[in-house]
């Protein structure tokens, strides 16, 4: 044996791993060399002396500090009803202690989030997403109202977030085409509008307009819209259209171009 | 009569009888102010780290299971609440102020040999990393055994003993570096 397999050995025998065999060889070695028995004896009155250090003694300011802290805590919980502490208690005596229940406990609720949380939060989004089309919807029919041209631009924009076609805001696309004083108001409502050719009302609706126009971009835009949505009764319309002088040439032009087109 | 034993009074804690953790407070506060001294060498944050302890102990009575491992559990909150204020501390492993001579021997001349000896070994106990010497502190100083401090540092009793067996080793080699000696 080397001095430093003596010296692990001697470490060893400190916390009482050694059987008494092992011992009786490190034993032999200490006896044999005295350099190993110094260090063996340094580390032996290191080890003793580590038990014997003396305490310290914390300043007399501690002792009423903590009274007084426990005077206070009492204080506070005489004034307070009990019920969250006896529900802490509660919840704490089925809390498992071991490690591996804590596991099988957080595995368990995992799994139920699994298959609980995807219905739950379908039905959040879904409320949700009815919220939010019902504000918007709301929004756009009160822009559409509003003094301002750039608010009511700003009303026709909101309509394009609207996911589903609501009656109520149609209604409201159709009658700023209709009746809206600014141009450009009317061109962004044609626009709007265009998205929902799906629907019979609102080509009608489109038709229909048509003869209340006084501007040829918006006249254009109509004829426009109500082309690519092949609209049924289009083509008496625009041949009606095409023959009319008193609208603006490029309106006819349009109109005779939209005749060309498959209706 | 009988001292109740830890489990017994944290049990009547538990049961709302607040005063009586008093009665820990006296059996334990030095102990573990010690503890916090010996691991930071700063008095006024070892005591607000008492202090810490037994308010934590309040608070969170009712997680403690009565299997006679009051200690373990106490030095659990303990480790817990020195982590906590880690982040304050500018600690050094440096050699220990003249505040941290014990101040019940400052004034006994006779015993002169025996305080530096003493301080001589807080310097080598304080030179070593956080991990070692608190593992020689709670196995010698506190006197737990190994099996407590396995569980409380949450490893094998093997690991806990090797682990002693590694500070032991480093403790030697600061002490006589220290001391002016070579280590064989």
């Amino acid at each position: 044996m080397n001095c430093e397999g003596a010296l692990e050995l001697f470490l060893q025998s400190l916390t009482g791993d050694l059987d008494s065999d092992t011992r009786a060889t490190m034993e032999a070695h200490l006896a044999a060399c005295s350099q190993c028995r110094e260090s063996s004896d340094g580390l032996l009155s290191l080890w003793d002396e580590l038990e014997a250090l003396p305490q310290e003694t914390p300043s007399e300011a501690l002792r009423p500090r903590f009274y007084a802290m426990l005077h206070d805590w009492r204080t506070e919980k005489q004034s307070r009803p009990r019920l969250r502490e006896r529900l802490n208690g509660w919840l704490a005596s089925w809390w498992p202690r071991q490690p591996v229940f804590q596991l099988g406990l957080a595995l368990a609720l995992l799994a139920a989030g699994f298959v609980l949380g995807p219905r739950l939060r379908r039905n959040e989004l879904a409320q949700l997403r009815n919220e939010i089309q019902s504000t918007r919807r709301l929004a756009t029919i009160s822009m559409l109202q509003q003094q301002s041209p750039s608010q009511r631009l700003q009303g026709v924009s909101f309509s394009y977030e609207l996911q589903e076609p609501d009656p109520d805001v149609i209604q409201a696309l159709l009658l700023t085409l209709d009746a809206d004083a600014n141009v450009n108001v009317r061109l962004a409502a044609v626009d709007a509008l265009g998205q929902f050719t799906d629907l019979p009302e609102v080509r009608r609706g489109l038709l229909d307009s048509f003869q209340s126009q006084t501007s040829p971009l918006v006249q254009i835009a109509l004829i426009d819209v109500l082309v690519q949505a092949h609209a049924p009764d289009l083509a008496a319309m625009l041949q009606r259209v095409a023959q009319d002088p008193k609208l603006h040439e490029s309106v006819r032009q349009r109109a005779q171009w939209g005749l060309q087109r498959p209706l | 009569m009988n001292r109740p034993t830890d489990d017994h009074l944290m049990a009547r804690v538990q049961d709302g009888e607040i005063a009586q953790l008093g009665v820990l407070f006296e059996r334990y506060h030095v102990p573990l102010y010690n503890y916090f001294v010996r691991l930071t060498s700063d008095r006024v944050e070892s005591e607000d780290l008492v202090q810490e302890v037994f308010l934590r102990m309040m608070k969170y009575r009712h997680t403690y299971r009565a299997q006679g491992q009051f200690t373990c559990w106490m030095y659990q909150i303990a480790r817990n609440a020195r982590g906590d204020h880690f982040h304050k501390w500018k600690r050094e492993a440096a050699l220990p102020a003249e505040d941290s001579i014990p101040s019940g021997q400052r004034d006994e001349s006779d015993r002169l040999e025996e305080r530096q000896e003493h301080q001589l070994l807080l310097a080598a106990l304080a030179r070593l990393p956080d991990d070692k010497r608190e593992v020689l502190l709670l196995s010698r100083y506190q006197q737990l055994k190994y099996e407590e401090i396995a569980q409380l540092l949450g490893c094998t009793v093997a690991a806990v003993k090797v682990r002693v067996h590694r500070a032991m080793k480093d403790l030697r080699a600061h002490y006589f570096e220290l001391s002016g000696g070579q280590v064989s």
